[in-house]
């Protein structure tokens, strides 16, 4: 019987099968110590654990290796989590890692699991239980350390944001024995401070073992029962704690925190000043000039009586508008009202009606065709008086053409009405 | 519509808003004068009140007590 030859491909293929086909290989946890450190420009980390006696080649691709919360050193003791192999084209046996803690978080890590399983099946991470953070609070509440930086990071930006924004800070422990008692202490006192319409509760970065307060159930039961909506602040982008999970928001810093909870007072001014006074009075304006034309149309196209009648009927309630104008024009936005009355004493001066009102009358001949002077009048000639209540029908019983010609042009476009003799 | 008063305690985002559709309502042009003036007056009362609402703030920093020092 010949003996069967394989290649190296076929043997490494096969020892590579029967290791991934072992349950035990399939998940590890494995304890050691770092060494070789390599983080590769691909993102992918290369490492070896060991211990006195036995070296392990380990890789972590890129996916798991942005999980690490913590930067990996040598001769750190670590956790790691993953399946082991064979590298076929080397034949290396090597751990293939999923996820990395440092060694001792590990069992805090499986408390912070235990906890969270707990808190979720309580209701306090559901979705629907998320209140919208106000647009513009009242006051600001901070919970958070007295002295971290992440206080000064918060004030920082709610101050460049909105520098007259009112802010309440209770300053707690965030660490240590107590600091979960504390937070929780602090969210309720604020809870109780009145006004305050938003929270921020957090503190800056650290280990997971720093970080634990915002874990305790005592803290976030505290997130959980605030009437106020909470932002929550804790660490870095990358820490997550229970209070973030619980929290209406969770911002991935306090800076981020600080700007959520926060409109710049800048834009929302800009914002109202651009609606309420220029595009509001601009609308206004607009419409107002199409009413003028409207009048003016009126003039050209109907039977003069008609229209003196309807621009006076106009002008009437472009008064009334007026009078309203200034009943609510004590406000600051209406800086710009003078240009609105400019336009409307504009609009007065073309409208007959403000001529009749002066005690001067309109004549036309018996068809309605205004008569600009005398020469067009003859005696026992039938003409209508057009005043500003109505009309009334006259006779011409004289005619004394007096007045030179020219001063009548004056007295017209002193009136800004040409074409309309009074 | 503008005799309408402003709730004391509407929240800005909502002053806005019905601001916002006010402008585009009078932008629009096609309401009969009197209500245009309406908009008009009911538009300017939202624009200052949010004016209003804005410059109430008098950049007050209260630290309040730690939680033990209270009881």
């Amino acid at each position: 019987m010949q003996q069967r030859i394989l290649t190296v491909t076929q043997l490494n293929e096969y020892v590579g099968n029967l290791l991934n086909g072992d349950p035990i290989l399939r998940a590890l946890r494995v304890q050691g110590e770092l060494s070789g450190f390599k983080r590769h420009s691909s993102g992918h980390m290369y490492f070896q654990l060991k211990d006195e006696n036995a070296v392990l080649r380990c890789v972590m691709f890129r996916s798991a290796a942005q999980t690490v919360r913590f930067q990996p050193q040598d001769g750190m003791k670590v956790v790691v989590d993953g399946y082991a192999s064979l590298y076929t084209k080397d034949g290396q046996f090597q751990l293939y890692a999923q996820a990395m803690q440092k060694d001792g978080e590990g069992e805090l890590y499986q408390r912070f699991l235990l906890l969270k399983t707990k808190l979720e099946a309580m209701g306090y991470f559901d979705p629907a239980r998320k209140r919208p953070i106000p647009f513009l609070p009242r006051k600001v509440g901070v919970v958070t350390s007295g002295t971290g930086a992440a206080l000064q990071d918060i004030l920082q930006i709610i101050r460049r944001r909105f520098p007259n924004m009112e802010v309440v800070i209770c300053p707690v422990l965030v660490q240590g024995a107590g600091a979960a008692a504390d937070i929780a202490k602090g969210i309720r006192a604020l809870n109780d401070y009145g006004g305050v319409s938003v929270l921020i509760v957090g503190r800056g970065g650290g280990s997971m073992e720093d970080l634990w307060a915002f874990n305790e159930p005592e803290a976030v039961k505290a997130v959980f029962e605030s009437r106020i909506p909470v932002i929550s602040a804790v660490g870095h982008e990358t820490d997550i704690t229970l209070s973030d999970f619980t929290a209406d928001l969770r911002a991935p810093t306090p800076s981020a925190a600080a700007e959520l909870a926060v409109p710049a007072y800048d834009a929302l001014l800009q914002r109202v000043d651009e609606l309420a006074s220029e595009r509001l009075l601009r609308a206004l304006e607009r419409s107002l000039m199409v009413r003028r034309e409207r009048v003016t149309l009126l003039l050209r196209a109907r039977g003069f009586s008609a229209a003196a009648h309807r621009a006076a009927l106009e002008r009437k309630r472009l008064e009334h508008f007026v009078k309203k104008l200034e009943d609510s024009g004590r406000s600051a936005l209406l800086r710009r009202r003078t240009g609105a009355e400019d336009l409307l004493h504009r609009l007065n001066a073309l409208s007959p009606g403000a001529v009749l009102d002066r005690g001067y009358a309109i004549v036309t001949d018996g068809e309605g065709r205004i008569l600009h002077n005398t020469s067009a009048m003859d005696v026992g000639m039938p003409v209508v008086l057009h005043m500003n209540d109505g009309a009334a029908a006259a006779r011409v019983e004289r005619v004394t053409a007096a007045n030179p010609p020219q001063k009548g042009e004056q007295h017209e476009q002193r009136n800004h009405t040409p074409g309309r003799a009074v | 519509m503008s005799k309408e008063i402003i709730p004391q305690d509407a929240p800005f985002e909502a002053l806005m808003e019905e601001l916002e559709s006010i402008v585009q309502k009078l932008e629009g042009g096609n309401s009969p004068l009197e209500e245009m003036v309406a908009l008009y007056e009911r538009g300017a009362a939202l624009g200052k009140r949010c004016m209003e609402l804005l410059d109430s703030y008098e950049g007050r920093l209260t630290t309040i007590n730690r939680p033990e020092d209270q009881e």
